[in-house]
Order: C-alpha cells, then sequence, then structure tokens
C-alpha cells in the first residue's frame, strides 16, 4: 500500500513546491516563462503513447519557448485526479469522458480532439452473467469512466452500487487482485483487461461500455493565449500522424511508454509491445476521422453520461449541459488541419 | 424378574437398521453429490455442471457474436483498405487533381480524366462483387465527379447528410450507415488531400472518395456455431443505429419482430452501445441467455449484435443427464440395499441367536446356552462363549441364592408371624397408613374396634372409610401435608372414628412416621386407644359433681334460709304478740292504734316472707292432712280472678274423681297461689292461663325431666299444671327459675318458685318446666298419691287427722319434726290464752322463754303452773325467752 502511495505523494509534493506560474499568466520579457503542464496517464493505453508522443515533440517545445512557455508533463494514475487541477495547475490533459464532463462542469476547458474510443471493461473471474455480480467484491475507481461503466452494467440488470460490495482501488492494481482473489470483478479501462484476460484464463468480459478519453486544453490558456493553445492541438495531431506513419513509430512510443509507466509504478504489471500497439491500433489510430471529432446532426456528444452521472449524484443537480456542449465546441483541431503546412502537422522532429 | 420383551417392529432390528442407516445416508449422499454436482458450492470452488453448462451457453453465445461481429469488422476493413488504397493510388489521386484543379474550366481532356477515375472505380467495385453498390468521387458542392456508375456523373450525391462529415476538416476517412432501397448499406469516404509541389498537403479537400457498400453477404451470412443455429429456441439479430432490424436467424419479418417479445427486448438492448451477458425474463415469462455486441460504424453509429437462447431449452440435455443420473444411481442405492440386506442378515443372525438365549436366560432358562455357528464373525463366537460361562456362573449362584432365600424367606416369615402376634396381643389399635390414605397393615385390636374381618380392612382408604364426613377434609389435608414433609406430625391426638357396628368412637392416637432407607417418608404408624367409655365416665362424673355441688348450695342456702327464717318467724311472732297486746292496753279511740296496725300488717308480710323462705328450705310448718286437690285449687283460683289483668282469661280444668292428697294444705295453696300469680303477671293484659289438675302415671324416664335433684318413684302422681301464653323464658331464665332470690320482675322477691320447689321437694313430687321465648310458659307439678291412694273426696268427712305417715324424704322428716312442734305450741298457745284470759291485762310471756326456761330446766315458778313452755333450740330464742322470763319475774 505504501508503494502505492508513495508517488502520490510524491506527485502532490511537486505541484504543491514547484513554482509553477500558469499558463494563463501570460509570458512577460520582465518575468519568469510561464509554464504550461499537461497531465498524462502513462498507465493507460493508449494515452500513454500519445502522452509521451507529445512530451518527446521538440517542435511544439520551441514553439511554446519561442512564445515564453515552459512545457511540462505531469504523470497522474487516473484522470479523475486531474479535474480539480484543471484551468490552475494544468494546463492541458488527456483524460476520459467523465472526467471530461466534471472538468467542463467544474471549470472553462476546450475539447481539442480524441484522444481513444474504445470499450471500458467490467472483468470477472468465474461470473458468467451479469445477475451473477450480487454480493461480489468489484474494484473500481472512483469517479472514473471505468467507475460509469460499472454503474451503466449494474443498473442493466437492475443492481446497484449496494447490491455489490465495491473496492477502491488502482487501475494497475486490479488485474494482479482479480488473479489473487481479493476480488471477484474489477471495472476498468486497457491494459488492465487485456492483462487479466492473458494472465487468467478464468477471467471473463461481463460487460463492455464505450467510452473515450479526450485531449483537452484549459479555457483560460485558449482563450488568453490561442496560438499557445492551437501549438497543442497541433503536436496532438502530428504526434498521431506520426504514429501512423510507420510501425516504427509506434514502437518507439511504445517503448517511450513503457518508460513512463514503470517511473510510475516500478511494480506493475507490463503488457506485451505487440498488445501495446494493437490496443493503440485499435483505440485511436484505426478510428476512423481520429483525432477529429465529427459533429452530427442530433448527435450530443457525451449527453447520456452527463444525465447519468447527475441521476447517480457524480455531478451536481444543478449542473448545466451547456457548459460540455460548450467545450465541445471548440474548432482548434480543424483551424490546424486547414493550416497543416503552417502547423508542421507532416515535420516529425521526435528527440529522445 | 422378567424384563418385558420389547416389541418387534420396524427399524428394531439391526439388519433393518443397517438398510434404513445406508439408505439415508446413500440417498442424503446421492443427492447431496448430485446437487453437488449439478449446481456446485461457491465455498468449496466446486463448480456445478448447471454453472459450467450455463457459462459453455454463453461462452458459445457470445463466440457467435464475437465472430460475426469480427466478420462484419473485417468486412468493413477490407473496404476501407481498398478505398484508401484507389484513394492515395498516384494515378487516381493525380487525375482527381488535375481534374479538380480544371473543374472551373472544363476541357476535352477532362472526360478522358473523368472516364479514367471512372474506370477506377469501376475495376474497384468488379474485383470485389456485391461488396460495393456505388463508388464516387464527390466535390464538397456534392456534385459526383466520377462514378463506378458513369451515368451518375455530374449529378448531385444522394447522401448529403454524410457528405458533411465526409469533408470535416482532418477527418481523412469516414463510416457512416444509411439505408438504400430497403437494405442497410454502409457508407465509408476518404478525403483526397491535394499537396503542392515539395509534396506536402496543403490542408484542403477538393474531394472525397465515397463507396456506398452492403454487406448483404454478410449479412445473409448471420450463421450461428454449428450446434447453436440448428437448435430451436435460438435467435441472433442485427440491429441497426435506431434498433431497426438489419437481420436475423432464423429470418424474421422487420414488421412482425417489434411483436415478438424476444426480439423486442434484443433489439433494445443491443442498440445501448454495450457488450454484455445475461440472463433475461421476458413478459412472457420466458427465460433466455443472450449476449449483445457492438459494432462501431463511424463517429456516433453502429450496429447491434444479439445472439439469445432459451433457458429452458439450452439446459434440456441438462435436465435429461439429471434425470437419468439420479434414475441411476438410484438404481444403484437399491442395489445396494439388497446387497446391504444380505450382508445385515449374516451379522445379524448371530445376534439374534444370541439375543434369544439372553431372553431365556433372563426368562429363568439357567440352562440356555449360545451356540456360535460357523461363519460367524469372530466377535460373536467370543461373545458367545463369554455368555456362556456367565450363565454358567449365573445357573450356580441362581441355585446357592435359591436355597439362602428360601431359608431367609423361612425366618422371614416366623419373624412376621411373630411380629403379627405381638401387635395382636396389644389391645390398642395399630393402623399403618400407606402415602396414599389407605390401610396398609391393621392388628386385630384395630379391625375388631373398626368392626370389619382382619384382612378386609386393608387397602380401604382410611379417610374415605373412617373417619366422620366433617372431618374428613381437613385430617386429610394435615396428613397430605405429613406426607409431603411440610408438617411435624402430631403424636398425641384424640379423634373420632366411624365403626361398623359401634358408630363413633373416640380414640386417642400416638402416631410416629415410617420412613425409608432414603428418609423418604412412606406412611405412618398409629397406635389408637379407644377412650370413648372413659370419656363418658368423666363427663357423667363432671356432671354429677356440679349437680352435688349445686344441691349442697341451695341445700346450704336452704339451711341458711331456714334458719334465719325460722329464728326471724319467732322474733315476728313475739313483735306480733307484743303489738297485739299493746293494742289491747290502748284506747280503740287511741290515734297509736292505727300505727300498731300498719306495724302488724308489717309483720305479716315478713312472716308471709320467712314462710316462703321456709318452705323452700323445707323448715315450714308442716300439717299433713288429706287435701282435695280440686277444691283447694278451685278455691285460691277464684280468689285470684280478681288479680287478673285487662283482658286476660282464666281456664279452669279440674279432673274430676281425683283422690285425695296427703300434703300440707297451706303449702299447697302456696304452691298454687305462687304459680297462678306468676302466670298471671306472664300472661299480662290479654293473657290466656290455664290452670288443671290430673291423675297420672309417670315413667323414670318422664321423671327424669323433673327439675328437682331428687326423682321420684315411678307411680301415680297428681298433679297441678298451671299454664300461660305469655313472653316465656330462654334457656337461662329457664334454668335459674328456681334459685332464690333470682327474679326477672321489678317488683319480685325472687322466692315464689323457689318456694313451689321446696315444698315440692318436700313433698317428693316433681316438677316439670317447659318454656320458650314468645311461646308461654307451663309449670306442672307432681304430688305422690298417698300410699292408701284410694281415698276419696266422700271419706274427707271421717278422716281424722292423720299422722303423718314416717317416710324417708326431708318432708317426712320435717313433717314428723313438726308435728311434735305443732302438738307442743298447741299446748302452749292453749295455756297461753288460758293465761290470757285469766292475767287479764297481764302480760302474756312468751312462749317461747318458757321453752327456753324449760329447756334450761328452771322451773318458771308458781305462777307458771299449768302454762304450755314452748322451747326453741335455737339459742336467741333461748336467751329472748330466759329475758321474757326474767322480765316476767
Amino acid at each position: 500500500m505504501q508503494s502505492l502511495l508513495r508517488p502520490h505523494f510524491l506527485i502532490l509534493f511537486i505541484l504543491l513546491f514547484m513554482q509553477v506560474r500558469p499558463a494563463d499568466a501570460a509570458p512577460s520579457p520582465f518575468r519568469q516563462p510561464a509554464v504550461i503542464a499537461v497531465g498524462v496517464q502513462p498507465l493507460g493505453y493508449p494515452a500513454a503513447l500519445t502522452g509521451a508522443v507529445l512530451g518527446h515533440d521538440a517542435i511544439l517545445r520551441r514553439e511554446l519557448a519561442e512564445s515564453g512557455y515552459v512545457l511540462k508533463f505531469l504523470p497522474f494514475r487516473k484522470g479523475n485526479e486531474m479535474v480539480d487541477l484543471m484551468g490552475t495547475t494544468l494546463s492541458a490533459a488527456v483524460v476520459g469522458d467523465m472526467p471530461v464532463i466534471r472538468m467542463a462542469v467544474r471549470t472553462e476547458i476546450r475539447v481539442v480532439g480524441l484522444a481513444k474510443k474504445t470499450f471500458t471493461s467490467l472483468v470477472g473471474r468465474n461470473i458468467t452473467l451479469l445477475e451473477q455480480l450480487k454480493g461480489k467484491r468489484v474494484a473500481y475507481a472512483e469517479g472514473s469512466s471505468a467507475h460509469h461503466t460499472l454503474l451503466q452494467a449494474l443498473a442493466g440488470v437492475g443492481l446497484t452500487e449496494r447490491d455489490v460490495r465495491l473496492v477502491p482501488m488502482d487501475v494497475d492494481a486490479m488485474p494482479a487482485a482479480l488473479e489473487a482473489g481479493k476480488v471477484d470483478a474489477f471495472s476498468a479501462w486497457e491494459p488492465a483487461p487485456s492483462l487479466a484476460l492473458v494472465q487468467n484464463t478464468e477471467a471473463r468480459v461481463l460487460f463492455r461500455g464505450a467510452s473515450s478519453d479526450f485531449f483537452v486544453v484549459s479555457g483560460s490558456l485558449a482563450d488568453k493565449d490561442p496560438q499557445a493553445a492551437l501549438a497543442l492541438c497541433a503536436a496532438w495531431a502530428r504526434a498521431l500522424n506520426w504514429m501512423r506513419k510507420s510501425n516504427a513509430n509506434l514502437q518507439q512510443a511504445a517503448l517511450w511508454a513503457e518508460k513512463d509507466r514503470a517511473a510510475l509504478a516500478p511494480r506493475g504489471r507490463k503488457l506485451a509491445q505487440s498488445q501495446v500497439i494493437e490496443i493503440t491500433r485499435r483505440e485511436i489510430l484505426d478510428v476512423p476521422a481520429a483525432p477529429v471529432i465529427v459533429k452530427l446532426r442530433g448527435n450530443l456528444p457525451l449527453q447520456g453520461e452527463f444525465d447519468f452521472l447527475m441521476r447517480q449524484g457524480k455531478i451536481p443537480k444543478d449542473a448545466a449541459y451547456q457548459r460540455v456542449e460548450r467545450a465541445f465546441a471548440y474548432d482548434g483541431l480543424q483551424q490546424v488541419f486547414k493550416s497543416p503546412q503552417r502547423h508542421l502537422l507532416g515535420d516529425f522532429e521526435y528527440r529522445p | 424378574m422378567i424384563a418385558p420383551r420389547r416389541r418387534q417392529g420396524w427399524l428394531q432390528g439391526i439388519r433393518e437398521r443397517i438398510i434404513a442407516y445406508f439408505g439415508i445416508l446413500a440417498l442424503a449422499g446421492g443427492g447431496a453429490l448430485l446437487f453437488v454436482l449439478v449446481y456446485g458450492t461457491p465455498w468449496l470452488g466446486i463448480e456445478g455442471i448447471h454453472g459450467l453448462k450455463e457459462a459453455e451457453i454463453v461462452r458459445a453465445l457470445e463466440n457467435a457474436a464475437d465472430l460475426k461481429k469480427q466478420s462484419i469488422l473485417t468486412w468493413l476493413a477490407s473496404r476501407r483498405t481498398e478505398l484508401a488504397v484507389v484513394a492515395s493510388s498516384g494515378d487516381f489521386v493525380g487525375a482527381a487533381a488535375v481534374l479538380l484543379k480544371q473543374e472551373a474550366t472544363p476541357g476535352a481532356r477532362d472526360e478522358e480524366r473523368v472516364r479514367i477515375l471512372c474506370q477506377h472505380l469501376i475495376t474497384l467495385k468488379r474485383t470485389i462483387p456485391d461488396a460495393y453498390d456505388t463508388l464516387a468521387l464527390v466535390a464538397p458542392s456534392g456534385k459526383i465527379i466520377a462514378s463506378s456508375a458513369p451515368d451518375e456523373v455530374g449529378s448531385g450525391y444522394r447522401y448529403r447528410d454524410f457528405l458533411d462529415a465526409a469533408f470535416t476538416m482532418g477527418a481523412t476517412e469516414q463510416i457512416g450507415t444509411a439505408w438504400a432501397d430497403g437494405h442497410p448499406v454502409i457508407l465509408i469516404s476518404r478525403q483526397v488531400a491535394t499537396r503542392d509541389r515539395t509534396g506536402r498537403e496543403t490542408g484542403e479537400v477538393p474531394a472525397v472518395l465515397v463507396s456506398v457498400t452492403r454487406p448483404q453477404q454478410s449479412l445473409e451470412a448471420l450463421a450461428l456455431l454449428p450446434g447453436l443455429a440448428d437448435a430451436e429456441g435460438h435467435q441472433m439479430i442485427l440491429v441497426g443505429t435506431q434498433g431497426e432490424l438489419l437481420a436475423s436467424v432464423p429470418e424474421r419479418k422487420q414488421e412482425l419482430a417489434a411483436r415478438d417479445p424476444l426480439l423486442a427486448r434484443l433489439s433494445r438492448q443491443a442498440m445501448t452501445r454495450t457488450e454484455s451477458s445475461r440472463l433475461e425474463t421476458l413478459d412472457d415469462g420466458r427465460r433466455v441467455l443472450s449476449a449483445y455486441r457492438y459494432v462501431p460504424l463511424g463517429v456516433a453509429q453502429g450496429w447491434g449484435i444479439a445472439v439469445a437462447v432459451d433457458q429452458d431449452k439450452a439446459f434440456a440435455p441438462l435436465v435429461s443427464t439429471k434425470a437419468r443420473a439420479a434414475l441411476f444411481g438410484l438404481a444403484m442405492i437399491a442395489i445396494a440395499l439388497v446387497l446391504v440386506g444380505w450382508g445385515g442378515g449374516r451379522v445379524a443372525a448371530p445376534i439374534r441367536d444370541l439375543r434369544d438365549k439372553v431372553l431365556a436366560l433372563e426368562g429363568g432358562d439357567f440352562s440356555a446356552r449360545a451356540a456360535a455357528k460357523g461363519g460367524a464373525p469372530q466377535e460373536i463366537g467370543e461373545l458367545a462363549a463369554a455368555f456362556n460361562g456367565m450363565a454358567g456362573r449365573i445357573e450356580n449362584s441362581h441355585q446357592e441364592l435359591e436355597g439362602t432365600v428360601a431359608e431367609r424367606t423361612r425366618e422371614l416369615r416366623l419373624e412376621k408371624e411373630k411380629a403379627r402376634r405381638y401387635l395382636d396381643l396389644s389391645g390398642t389399635m395399630m393402623v399403618l397408613l400407606g402415602d396414599d390414605g389407605r390401610i396398609k397393615m391393621i392388628n386385630r385390636a384395630g379391625a375388631q374396634l373398626l368392626g370389619l374381618p382382619e384382612g378386609e380392612s386393608l387397602g380401604l382408604n382410611w379417610f374415605d372409610n373412617f373417619l366422620p364426613a366433617g372431618q374428613r377434609k381437613e385430617v386429610r389435608e394435615v396428613f397430605e401435608a405429613l406426607m409431603r414433609g411440610e408438617q411435624q406430625i402430631l403424636e398425641f391426638y384424640d379423634n373420632l372414628i366411624l365403626t361398623r357396628d359401634q358408630g363413633e368412637r373416640l380414640i386417642s392416637w400416638h402416631n410416629i412416621l415410617v420412613r425409608d432407607e432414603d428418609g423418604s417418608i412412606q406412611g405412618v404408624l398409629c397406635s389408637g386407644e379407644d377412650i370413648t367409655r372413659k370419656r363418658q365416665a368423666d363427663l357423667e362424673r363432671g356432671e354429677l359433681e356440679r349437680q352435688l355441688l349445686h344441691t349442697q348450695k341451695l341445700e346450704s342456702l336452704g339451711v341458711l334460709a331456714g334458719g334465719i327464717a325460722h329464728d326471724f318467724n319467732n322474733l315476728l311472732m313475739a313483735i306480733g304478740g307484743n303489738l297485739e297486746l299493746v293494742r289491747h292496753v290502748l284506747e280503740p279511740e287511741s290515734p297509736a292504734v292505727k300505727y300498731l296496725e300498719n306495724a302488724h300488717q308489717a309483720t305479716k308480710r315478713a312472716g308471709d316472707l320467712t314462710r316462703q323462705m321456709l318452705a323452700y328450705s323445707g323448715k315450714g310448718g308442716y300439717s299433713v292432712k288429706l287435701v282435695d286437690l280440686n277444691r283447694l285449687v278451685g278455691e285460691n283460683v277464684d280468689l285470684m280472678k280478681a288479680s287478673l289483668r285487662k283482658g286476660a282469661t282464666f281456664a279452669v280444668q279440674l279432673q274430676s274423681g281425683l283422690p285425695l292428697l296427703e300434703a300440707d294444705p297451706g303449702q299447697m295453696q302456696q304452691v298454687v297461689v305462687n304459680l297462678v300469680t306468676n302466670a298471671i303477671e306472664a300472661a299480662g293484659e290479654g293473657g290466656a292461663i290455664t290452670v288443671a289438675t290430673r291423675l297420672s302415671d309417670y315413667g323414670v324416664a318422664q321423671l327424669a325431666q323433673s327439675r328437682l335433684e331428687q326423682k321420684p318413684q315411678p307411680g301415680r302422681f297428681l298433679s297441678i299444671e298451671v299454664a300461660d301464653d305469655g313472653c316465656g323464658m330462654d334457656q337461662t331464665a329457664r334454668e335459674r327459675m328456681f334459685d332464690p332470690f333470682f327474679s326477672t320482675k321489678f317488683t319480685g322477691r325472687g322466692l315464689g318458685l323457689s318456694a313451689v320447689q321446696g315444698i315440692v321437694r318436700g313433698h317428693g313430687g316433681a316438677i316439670f318446666v317447659a318454656s320458650e321465648p314468645g311461646a308461654g310458659t307451663r309449670v306442672q307439678v307432681l304430688f305422690p298419691l298417698a300410699a292408701s291412694g284410694s281415698d276419696r273426696i266422700d271419706d274427707v268427712a271421717q278422716a281424722e287427722p292423720v299422722r303423718p305417715v314416717a317416710r324417708e324424704t326431708v318432708l317426712e322428716r320435717a313433717a314428723a319434726r313438726q308435728e311434735d312442734a305443732r302438738e307442743e305450741g298447741a299446748r302452749e298457745e292453749g295455756a297461753r290464752e288460758e293465761g290470757a284470759r285469766e292475767e287479764g291485762a297481764r302480760e302474756v310471756p312468751p312462749a317461747g322463754v318458757a321453752a327456753s326456761a324449760a329447756a334450761e330446766g328452771q322451773e318458771p315458778g308458781g305462777a307458771a303452773t299449768g302454762m304450755v313452755l314452748i322451747v326453741d333450740d335455737e339459742e336467741m330464742v333461748r336467751l329472748v325467752c330466759r329475758a321474757m322470763l326474767r322480765g316476767l319475774g
């Protein structure tokens, strides 16, 4: 337990004591450079790869440095931890749909593009049907998209959180807990489900709910320094282009991601690189139109999740969905794609 | 003592019990095993066949759904790849770029370029038969630039909404769904990017390549896994974005699907964009196992796959297997029971033989021996040998014991007989009562007292049979408390018992508790003595003593009263005489005459009083004569009628022909007057008084009711009966009515009835009294007839004064004594009168003085010659007389 908590303390220590000037304070030649801190999740795929590639993008660092910014990447175990920091400590982040809704309800954010389109899975051991979850121990990450998936699965068969024994747990610890019999099921995103299925033949996916990760920037940064925000948008599109360009690039991204994962969770289980690459292709690179979020008429992004969370009391009852809509109305990525050469979408300069 | 043989019934024998136990264990074990095998036990980590079967079915469903999902995605990936290849091919992109640049100024060569582009698209369509409906290169304006259907070139593109998404900046590839001619189609677009001279994309999207694909083949190939596809009750469906039924196996028409509960449920769940496996209960009660998969197509669209199987049908083979397994298990158990029965019989037979021998031994057959047969288990053989040894020792011991017991029994019988004789010798009653109150033992004296033969009283309940009804409850409660140990025994006490022939008897008891070896109370041993006669004698003696005491008291009182009255009467005589003398010496007109008359009246009343007292004491003067009782009563009643109260009546019933009564007439008159006076006063105004005389015979029993202590001898009696209807008397008044000076009247002196009692006593009679409060009073006095009871009134005239016959009674003695005195008195009186006539005014000396003097032997002088001297034996009289004589000189 202490080993699990130690990185958290480290992160909090860094956040509390490092001299960070929030990105919404415009850079000035008379003052220290402002910091643009990007929250990434090294324990989740493919967000770990996109975050890692973003971190090695020399073009982005150079562009932001020219604008007087220092770029920093802060690792988090789950997106929920970044909700309260967005707009203050963090200027950008890769988070799931549920933290995005909570961020949008809490502060002004701009959703740049898709970071992942996948299923979050509820994995059980020696359980065949969802109904058999009653009375079982289920590991979950409070406030995450996996939590949302768990609630969705329980509601689908007429159960509630009170019908199961919820066990709060870090996502990377869930496969081992399931294998050790400490829990009967867990709800998590990749790679935890794949790890559990590989390690334990008795493990089965009981439920899959569609979920997405998004790359978001703070509203204050986008409003006060649109160019810096566009630089981040371009870097995001460039990262996906670079990974799509060749398998070698993808492998390199996987190596960087593994390094980040090991730094955050040294004892965590490692997924094979081929599986990492497969997940990354399936959940972002091969997703049509990704990272662009195509807006269709009548299709309100995350409307169902918003209503569901409100029913579950996970967001305030007076929260307005219009804040979510406004967050998704950001066209930074379209601006970047309109000027690919200006934003160097075809130029790749990734340094180790 | 032979123990009762246990009832032979079901499950009593070893063999039956072995069969029953084994059967129960086999059934329970087999059932539990079957249950565990079928349903499993999670806490033991055993997954049952049911669970495994369920998992197998669900896995099959999931595999079928996954397979179908994968086939659609694979099919889609192929189309995407094909489109990407065409859209990125140099020829196509180059031709398209040139064409698009010159679109504003079309020329002759443009048609050729269009044809080339169309040819690319036609080639692709033909290469993959049935995969594409159309392939078209579409400008942002919606105009078709090139198409696999050349006829459409230049026309507007049909799926306009999809084009908006397809031209989204940065969305290189786009996928969507639509309906075409009643069939679902998938739209795939690929942006055709323009590049500058350096080969870099300019960011402009002049056109998109769109394919309209129809996965009809794939849809029609919705084959379930082997074993599922052909099974009844299975269903696989593919639903569209809006939940519309795209395809189904078995095939259902879309319009009918909404009415099918299963399809409705599957469609509704399949479009939730989630994947899961469930056990669902339909509205019609069916339970289905289902698996759902979501096939994402494009931005926010996708198809849903649902595979379901009816649970009952899916588990039908398992149910059949369970039934067969159960039947097999039962058959095996039955066979095993037969074998167990055979084996149990082999084990039980020698045990049963041994049991019979033990029972025979128990029944007294000491020669019984077990015979261990060949084949019997070793333990049973050893047991039989041990039994035989034990039986031999028991037989020997029994014979010795029999002899000892016979000897002891004889001794005990003798001892018992001896004890019995001791008990019978006892003159007192000996009874042993058990704790239930029944007689356990009784000796001869007791049986005789109860009036029962000796053996007959044994076992009878003492309280119900030998206690008076009024004492049963109380004595039984004491006895029961005694038996419970709640009360200390009362060692000595008396109570009445009921006997058969002697009625109630009073018994004095001496009791002791009988306890067993543990100290528990077993009964009580009672020794009783019949004290009925003794107690009665004590009572009679006490009564006699009381009567004697009373008589003595009354006699003393009578003596005292008589003595006083006698002397007082003498004094009154002296006073009266002197008053008479004084009246003679006074002038008739003297005023003192009146006072002398008053004093004379007072002396008369005092004389009456003394006469009453003398009558009570029996010392009055007696002048026994033959008295006509009727005459006497009639005369006195006539005189007393004047005393009757207002309205009172008087009835006189005199029996005619009564014999004469030998009695003192004065005292008879006193009796009549006293009784009638009391009756008049008791009757009061308006009362009725009856006076009667009669002659009757009275026996001992009747005379025993007399109120006099001395009862006369039975015989004929003359009686005077005075009755009134007045207030009557209570018991106290009745008892004390004859006591001197007892009176219930204010003015009474309480001597009337006492005088009557004394007179009657003196005449040897009897008194009967009958009175009750409010019922009046009847007093009857009896006088015995004289020896010559035949005297009649007619004889009275010739009758000479007769001296009283010597008698044994007080009256007789007193009469005799007074007769002498009367004769002397008469002589004295005569002398005194003679002297008075001679002496004139001289004072006449009192007779007592002369008597006294004579008694002392002193000569009274010459003057007294010829005078009668009355002598009394009382000292006072003697002194007075002496003084008078001295005074006379």
